[in-house]
């Protein structure tokens, strides 16, 4: 299954919206129902979001609407989202809008970010590039793919014919604004990023 | 059935048992209470234990998902609503076997009419949550259901125009169809779904609860309620079957 960056992104926070709306319980239900239907586990199959938008329409028909439309609306607002052009999306979860926030603050990830912002890139070359230390380099990185900001795109053949992961940005530009002691994130995600989320094909504007 | 085998649907059909056996108990009861010379005691004390059963279900359910900002606010204004049918029960029952006063009007109309407010505020509380964006069809529904049901009741009672009963039992009625007119929208909203089961029950039981009301206030409006009449079949059934409801809605989730 190819992944999708801004799905990638948004998985976490539709997980925890589930649980902080409907409860553990409800949450347990729909990831055993996924699990014996899909074999697939609730983040996974956020990723592949017909999929989950299935299995909640059998627990709630057509309330899944309106549970999936709340989800996104307590993670990006959506009403700024109709105003903007651009890919711009604004981030309303503040845990997803903190993950920015460090990461443009630690020097290292910053300049990783900008080395793969235009062009993707293997693990190897961002190094290179970056020159940051190996050991933190590859942590820095893998922190930044485990939370959504780097995502692979393509590869590249080495001497021996293996192929590599090249890694890039989900995202063009970021805004970041502190208003009232909340942070506000707003970022222009890249084209593919956009068109192609299933969660915002599958929810309703 | 074989549970090695992934169902294509989930599914949660309703137990036709458990009509029957609601069908049973208060048609059985209604029967006991008229043939015994002296069952207003009796009468009571099952007036209050059902709303108390639905409310205790109503709490526990709250408690299950507490802390969520749906189902735990939801279901204790459901606890809330049924607490106060309760206590509407019991002031009657002090008011007519110990006090030997009219319970009708008192104080309990206050506790049976918040229980409205409350039983609305469960319903908004889902609708809100899956269904933010109401069609014009849902708009006709949670408009269309009280105003047709009130229109009704005026037309029974027309021929008390003018008297306390009347208006008084407009009130209750209107409220009463407001929460039937919200659960079939809410019901609709969730058709196909597996808990959809359980709100299909749930309308039905209101629905039982809004005939129970109309028929007591019809009835009030022509002075000739009494303990053994059997409109109180309606909300016997009525409270049991939002008692079947719930249960099969925390079985589900």
């Amino acid at each position: 299954m190819l992944e999708n960056s801004l799905d990638n992104l948004l998985a976490p926070s539709l997980r925890k919206s589930i649980e902080e709306n409907l409860g553990k319980s409800t949450l347990n239900k729909i990831e055993q129902r996924l699990m014996e239907r899909h074999g697939m586990g609730i983040a996974q199959a956020i990723k592949d979001f017909y999929k989950f938008d299935g299995v909640l329409r059998e627990f709630f028909g057509a309330g899944a609407d309106g549970l999936e439309t709340k989800f996104l609306q307590n993670i990006i607002d959506l009403t700024q989202q109709k105003k903007t052009t651009g890919n711009w999306i604004t981030l309303k979860d503040q845990d997803l809008a903190k993950i920015f926030l460090e990461s443009f603050a630690d020097e290292d990830k910053k300049v990783i970010i900008g080395t793969v912002l235009d062009e993707p890139l293997i693990i190897a070359d961002i190094l290179n590039h970056c020159k940051v230390p190996q050991t933190s380099g590859y942590r820095k990185i893998n922190q930044l793919i485990d939370h959504g900001l780097l995502v692979s795109n393509g590869y590249e053949v080495s001497t021996d014919g293996k192929k590599i992961k090249k890694y890039e940005t989900i995202f063009d530009n970021v805004k970041m604004d502190i208003e009232k002691n909340v942070v506000v994130v707003k970022i222009q995600l890249k084209k593919s990023s956009f068109q192609e989320s299933t969660i915002l094909q599958v929810i309703p504007s | 059935m074989n549970l090695d085998i992934v169902p294509d649907k989930l599914g949660s059909p309703i137990n036709y048992k458990v009509l029957v056996i609601i069908g049973i108990l208060v048609i059985g009861f209604h029967i006991v209470v008229n043939v015994l010379e002296d069952s207003d005691v009796l009468i009571y004390g099952f007036s209050m234990i059902i709303p108390a059963s639905v409310s205790v279900l109503g709490f526990l359910t709250a408690r299950r998902y507490a802390k969520t900002l749906v189902y735990s606010r939801a279901y204790t204004m459901l606890g809330v609503a049924f607490l106060l049918m309760f206590f509407a029960e019991f002031t009657y029952f002090v008011y007519e076997q110990i006090l030997d006063l009219e319970p009708y009007p008192s104080i309990a109309d206050v506790f049976f009419f918040m229980f409205y407010p409350m039983l609305i505020l469960y319903l908004i509380i889902n609708i809100r949550f899956f269904a933010p964006q109401i069609p014009k069809i849902g708009i006709a529904t949670i408009i269309g259901t009280p105003l047709f049901v009130t229109l009704a009741y005026i037309y029974l009672t027309i021929s008390d125009i003018g008297s306390f009963d009347f208006y008084y039992g407009i009130i209750f009625v209107a409220a009463a169809s407001t929460t039937l007119g919200l659960s079939i929208y809410a019901s609709s909203i969730f058709k196909g779904g597996l808990i959809g089961t359980a709100w299909l029950v749930l309308v039905i039981g209101i629905l039982l609860d809004v005939v129970g009301d109309t028929w007591y206030y019809y009835i009030e409006a022509i002075e000739t309620y009494t303990l053994e009449e059997p409109v109180n079949l309606f909300w016997y059934s009525s409270y049991l079957l939002i008692l079947y409801a719930l249960y099969k809605h925390k079985k589900s989730l």
